[in-house]
């Protein structure tokens, strides 16, 4: 949690990832922060993130990326 | 060129296109952007050597995303509109993004603009005690919007500013994101607005080439801080890198820049 805390901290070190709940819903990230967290999670956790995979519910808290991560990790 | 007319249909094509290797991209549309789009008959794809083109249609013109073979360089492209593709990063280029540059660079697109995000607690804000003109600042009516529009679209290149078309504008005029300063009985000077949760972000500030130099677009600025200061914890902004007018202005206020960088690669039917 905590590295992926210090990755999502770099790209938008204004968010509270640790306690918003709607990151997407509400419109905390946009496009651009999906791309960069997108591009950063699959370098540092060596997964793929795929088109089906984007959805709000698995970026809107800190703890829905890390579910998402570990069952990308344990498809491969 | 081929108009893509569902979500069920957007998903197949990327999918075949990474499962060909293409996994190279700076396209993460969220599926109710997707929806809007096909929905509006605004997303478009063309196959290419390399992969796959995806085409937003804009009023004048088609921000392109891709779906890239790693290193394959793609063929030069042609379009009917210009064209922009955005290719965000953080601080520097990483090795991965280098070649997307070039991969760009391939099919015909040359370098727009540098942008960079700017951002401020509202506890770091600096306010002046007294801003000049405050009685001149208010927000925008619904009866001002045509003249908005087209203050805005004479100081914006629209391949770069997302500038709201007339019905979005008019919303946010009605949300109060919309401010005007009047001089002379004319719309001098406009700061557009948006908030999201705990963030303000100035879409744009525009004032009219007879109003410039007399310091209008800070004391615009000055009011919407004054605004938004209790209501938001963060205050951020993207800036045009090679606009150190504007980036002067922002750091007096306390603006820093935060690692959020842009480049924006512009292809152009008439050059």
């Amino acid at each position: 949690m905590e590295n992926l805390l210090d990755i999502l901290n770099e790209i938008r070190p204004d968010v509270d990832f640790t306690n918003e709940k709607k990151l997407i819903d509400d419109g905390i990230l946009d496009s651009f922060d999906i791309i960069s967290i997108v591009s950063e999670l699959n370098d540092a956790y060596d997964i793929e993130i795929d088109v089906e995979d984007l959805e709000p519910e698995n970026f809107n808290t800190i703890e829905a990326m890390l579910e998402l991560i570990r069952k990308l990790q344990n498809e491969q | 060129m081929k108009m893509i007319t569902s979500l069920e249909e957007y998903k197949e094509l990327v999918k075949t296109a990474r499962d060909q290797g293409c996994i190279v991209s700076n396209c993460f549309f969220l599926p109710n952007t997707i929806r809007d789009l096909t929905e509006k008959g605004k997303l478009f794809v063309r196959k290419i050597d390399a992969g796959l083109l995806l085409l937003e249609e804009a009023d004048e013109f088609y921000r392109v995303r891709y779906y890239l073979r790693p290193g394959q360089i793609p063929e030069e492209q042609k379009f009917d509109k210009d064209c922009v593709i955005e290719l965000p990063f953080q601080n520097e280029f990483t090795p991965s993004q280098r070649m997307q540059e070039e991969q760009i660079s391939g099919m015909g697109f040359s370098l727009g603009r540098n942008s960079a995000l700017m951002s401020i607690s509202s506890d770091n804000l600096k306010i002046s005690v007294t801003v000049p003109f405050m009685d001149k600042i208010s927000f925008a009516l619904e009866e001002d919007h045509e003249n908005i529009y087209h203050l805005l679209k004479e100081c914006f290149d629209p391949l770069y500013a997302f500038l709201p078309d007339e019905a979005e504008l008019m919303g946010k005029i009605r949300c109060k994101q919309v401010w005007i300063l009047k001089s002379a009985g004319q719309i001098a000077a406009v700061l557009n607005s948006s908030m999201e949760k705990n963030t303000a972000m100035i879409s744009h500030v525009a004032v009219a080439s007879e109003f410039r130099g007399k310091g209008y677009g800070k004391m615009i600025v000055e009011v919407y801080h004054r605004y938004y200061k209790e209501r938001v914890r963060t205050f951020s902004h993207w800036v045009d890198l090679s606009n150190s007018h504007a980036i002067n202005m922002y750091r007096v206020f306390g603006y820093q820049f935060i690692g959020r960088r842009a480049n924006e690669y512009v292809f152009k039917i008439n050059s």
